[in-house]
C-alpha cells in the first residue's frame, strides 16, 4: 500500500530544488544530446539487418537508401506522430516510431485533483472517445467505494458509450478514406457525425468533452428532444451505411489498396497487446463487452464482428460492422430502459481506499485504469492504459516491405489518437 | 484467365464504380446540410453549456450568490475568484466575482456544487475577441448574460439579420 503523500516527495537539495529527477539542464547540452540521439537513430536504421520483404533487387539496384522523417506534422499521422523511415526508392525497409509530442501530464494531474474533478480530465485523454474514458474511470472509483449506479443510469451509460463508439468510428471512417485519397466519404461521414454530436449536445450539453458520467450515476436524464434526436440519428446511420458500402467498401480501387496490406497475424496482435478492432480483424473474437462484461452489457444481444486476414481491409470492415452492432445495442437499450433516478446517491466528498484495475471496451480497444487510492481526497496514483499506444508499436514492423502510400493506409487503419498514446 | 474473365472483371468494376458515383449523384441533388454561419445559426439545445453565469433573484433583484466559495473549491482549474463581503443587513454577498473564460473548460462542476443555485451554465459560444483580457468576466458581465430562447431542434436566423430571407 502507498504511504502518505509526504513520503513520496523528494528531499529538497541545497538550492531548494528537489534533488535528482527534475534538475534543469543547460539548453545547449540538451540540444547537443538531441542531435546525438538523432544521429544514432539514423545510424541504427542504416545498420538495421531487416531485409525488405518483397525484394525488388533488380529494380532497386543502384537506388540510394534514404532516411525520411514522416511527421510529426504530417496530415495523415492523425496528430503528432513521427515516423523515421528507411526507404529504398518508394519501398520502406525499416521504420521507427517516435512518440511523445503530445504529452500532457494527465496521470500526474490526476494526483492533484479530486475524484469528481478528474472526470472532465479523463475526457481529454482520448478526446474522440471521451465517454469510454469516463466510463472506465467511474467504474474504478465505484469499485473502490462499493457504489452501485442506478438502473436507469446504467442504461444511459450504455447508450452514451455506444453513441460514442459510432461517432468515433464515423470520424475514423472519414479520415481513413481521406488518407486513401477519397474526399467525398469524409464529407458524408462528418454529416452523420454531426447528428451524433447533436444528440450528445442535447443530453449532456457538450459536443466533444462531455463530463457526463458521475460517480454512482450520470449527470442528467435525457430530455424528450434528446430521445427524438437519438432515434433520428440511429435511422440516419442505418440508412447511410449502405451508402458507405457502395461508395467505399465495394470500390475496386479501395479494395486494391487495402487488401493484403499491413497484414497483422493473430500471434503478433496478441504479442503486441493489440485490442479492439485491430485484434478482432485478425480473427480473435475478443471484446471486453463479452469477455469481461462490465456495466450491463450482458443484457444485450450483439455480434462481435471478426476478420480473417488481419489486413487493412479487415480492420475497416470490422469497424463498419461495429457501427451496425452499436446501433442495435442503442435500440435495445432504448426499448428496455426503466424509469427512475439517474444521479445516484454517491456522497459529494469521497475518500476511497484500495487498488483496482478496471477496463472497458473503447472504440479503439481496451481502455484500462489502474487506480491506487490511499484514503485521501485524491488518487495516490492512476495508471492509464490506452489502446493506441500498443497499436502504434506494430508500426515498427508492419510497413516493412510496403510502399509509403501503403503506410498511410496502415496508420489510418490502426486509428491512433496521439493524445491517447502520449497522455 | 481468358478474355472472358477480363471482360467480366472490367464490367464488374464499372458497375461497382458506377454505384459509388450514384451515391455521389444522389447526394449532389439534395439540399445542403451546412448552415451559413454567422448569418444563420443552429439553435443550441436545452442543456448546451458554455460558461458559468450568475443568476439574479427575480424577487429581490439581487444576485443569489452568497460567496460561500463552494464553486471555487469545485473548479478543477481554479478560474473563479470571489471576494465575499456583507451588506447592510449583514447578509453575505460577493463583492467581486470573476470567472476567467480563457481557463474555464465548461465542465459545469461549479454549477453542481453551488448550494444556492446561484450559477447557471450560459449557452453563449461566441467568445472570440482580440484580447485575452476581455475573457476575464466580472460580476456585472456575468449577471447580465441574456440566455437566448430555447428552440430545440430548429434552425433560427441570427437576431441581427432582420429583413427578407436572402440565403
Ligand atoms: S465550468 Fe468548470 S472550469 Fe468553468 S468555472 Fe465552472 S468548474 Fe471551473
Ligand atoms: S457556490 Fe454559489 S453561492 Fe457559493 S460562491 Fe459560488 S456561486 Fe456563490
Amino acid at each position: 500500500m502507498p504511504q502518505d503523500d509526504q513520503a513520496r516527495r523528494p528531499a529538497a537539495g541545497p538550492d531548494g530544488r528537489p534533488e535528482g529527477g527534475m534538475a534543469r539542464q543547460d539548453p545547449g547540452v540538451a540540444a547537443a544530446a538531441a542531435i546525438e540521439r538523432e544521429r544514432r537513430a539514423v545510424a541504427r536504421h542504416r545498420e538495421s539487418p531487416n531485409p525488405p520483404r518483397r525484394a525488388l533487387a533488380g529494380k532497386t539496384a543502384g537506388v540510394k537508401e534514404m532516411i525520411v522523417n514522416m511527421g510529426p506534422q504530417h496530415p495523415s499521422t492523425h496528430g503528432v506522430l513521427r515516423l523515421v523511415l528507411r526507404l529504398e526508392g518508394e519501398q520502406i525497409t525499416a521504420s521507427d516510431v517516435d512518440i511523445g509530442y503530445l504529452h500532457r501530464c494527465h496521470e500526474k494531474l490526476m494526483e492533484a485533483w479530486s475524484y469528481h474533478q478528474i472526470i472532465p480530465l479523463v475526457d481529454r485523454i482520448d478526446y474522440l472517445a471521451a465517454i469510454a474514458c469516463e466510463h472506465c474511470f467511474v467504474l474504478a472509483v465505484e469499485d473502490l467505494l462499493g457504489v452501485v449506479p442506478t438502473e436507469r443510469a446504467e442504461y444511459l451509460r450504455v447508450i452514451a458509450a455506444e453513441l460514442q463508439r459510432i461517432v468515433s468510428h464515423l470520424l475514423w471512417f472519414g479520415t481513413f478514406a481521406l488518407d486513401l485519397g477519397a474526399v467525398t466519404p469524409f464529407l458524408y461521414a462528418f454529416r452523420e457525425r454531426e447528428l451524433g454530436y447533436d444528440v450528445f449536445e442535447s443530453f449532456c450539453g457538450a459536443r466533444l468533452l462531455y463530463g457526463y458520467f458521475r460517480i454512482g450515476g450520470v449527470r442528467n436524464d435525457f430530455t424528450a428532444s434528446a430521445w427524438e434526436k437519438l432515434d433520428a440519428f440511429c435511422d440516419a446511420i442505418a440508412a447511410s451505411l449502405p451508402e458507405y458500402d457502395n461508395l467505399v467498401t465495394n470500390n475496386p480501387i479501395f479494395r486494391a489498396r487495402t487488401r493484403g496490406v499491413g497484414v497483422l497475424t493473430r500471434e503478433q496482435a496478441v504479442a503486441y497487446g493489440c485490442t479492439g478492432p485491430v485484434l478482432r480483424a485478425t480473427g480473435v473474437a475478443h471484446d471486453l463487452r463479452r469477455a469481461d462484461p462490465y456495466s450491463i452489457y450482458d443484457r444485450f444481444s450483439f455480434e462481435i464482428p471478426i476478420g480473417e486476414r488481419g489486413d487493412v481491409f479487415d480492420r475497416y470492415r470490422v469497424r463498419l460492422e461495429e457501427i451496425r452492432q452499436s446501433v442495435s445495442i442503442i435500440r435495445q437499450a432504448r426499448r428496455d430502459i426503466p424509469p427512475g433516478d439517474v444521479r445516484g446517491q454517491a456522497p459529494r466528498f469521497i475518500k476511497p481506499e484500495g487498488e483496482v484495475y478496471r477496463r472497458v471496451e473503447g472504440p479503439r480497444g481496451e481502455i484500462g485504469c489502474y487506480l491506487v487510492a490511499n484514503g485521501s481526497e485524491r488518487p495516490w496514483r492512476c495508471k492509464w492504459r490506452g489502446p493506441s499506444f500498443s497499436h502504434l508499436h506494430t508500426l515498427n514492423f508492419l510497413p516493412r516491405g510496403a510502399f509509403v502510400a501503403d503506410l498511410v493506409a496502415v496508420i489510418g487503419s490502426l486509428d491512433p489518437v496521439m493524445d491517447d498514446v502520449d497522455r | 484467365m481468358g478474355l472472358r474473365d477480363a471482360v467480366e472483371g472490367a464490367v464488374g468494376m464499372a458497375v461497382r464504380l458506377g454505384r459509388g458515383m450514384g451515391v455521389t449523384l444522389k447526394n449532389a441533388l439534395r439540399p445542403p446540410v451546412t448552415v451559413q454561419y454567422p448569418e444563420y445559426k443552429e439553435a443550441t439545445s436545452e442543456h448546451f453549456r458554455m460558461f458559468p453565469a450568475l443568476v439574479v433573484d427575480e424577487a429581490t433583484d439581487k444576485l443569489k450568490c452568497t460567496a460561500c466559495m463552494a464553486c471555487v473549491k469545485a473548479c478543477p482549474v481554479d478560474c473563479i475568484w470571489i471576494k465575499g463581503a456583507r451588506d447592510r443587513d449583514s447578509k453575505p454577498y460577493p463583492e467581486t466575482f470573476y470567472v476567467d473564460m480563457s481557463w474555464c473548460m465548461e465542465c459545469a462542476l461549479c454549477v453542481e456544487a453551488c448550494p444556492f443555485d446561484a450559477l447557471e451554465m450560459a449557452p453563449d459560444y461566441e467568445l472570440a475577441g482580440y484580447d485575452v483580457r476581455d475573457l476575464l468576466m466580472d460580476k456585472d458581465q456575468l449577471a447580465a448574460i441574456k440566455r437566448p430562447p430555447k428552440t430545440p431542434w430548429t434552425r433560427r436566423k441570427a437576431s441581427y439579420l432582420e429583413g427578407p430571407d436572402e440565403w
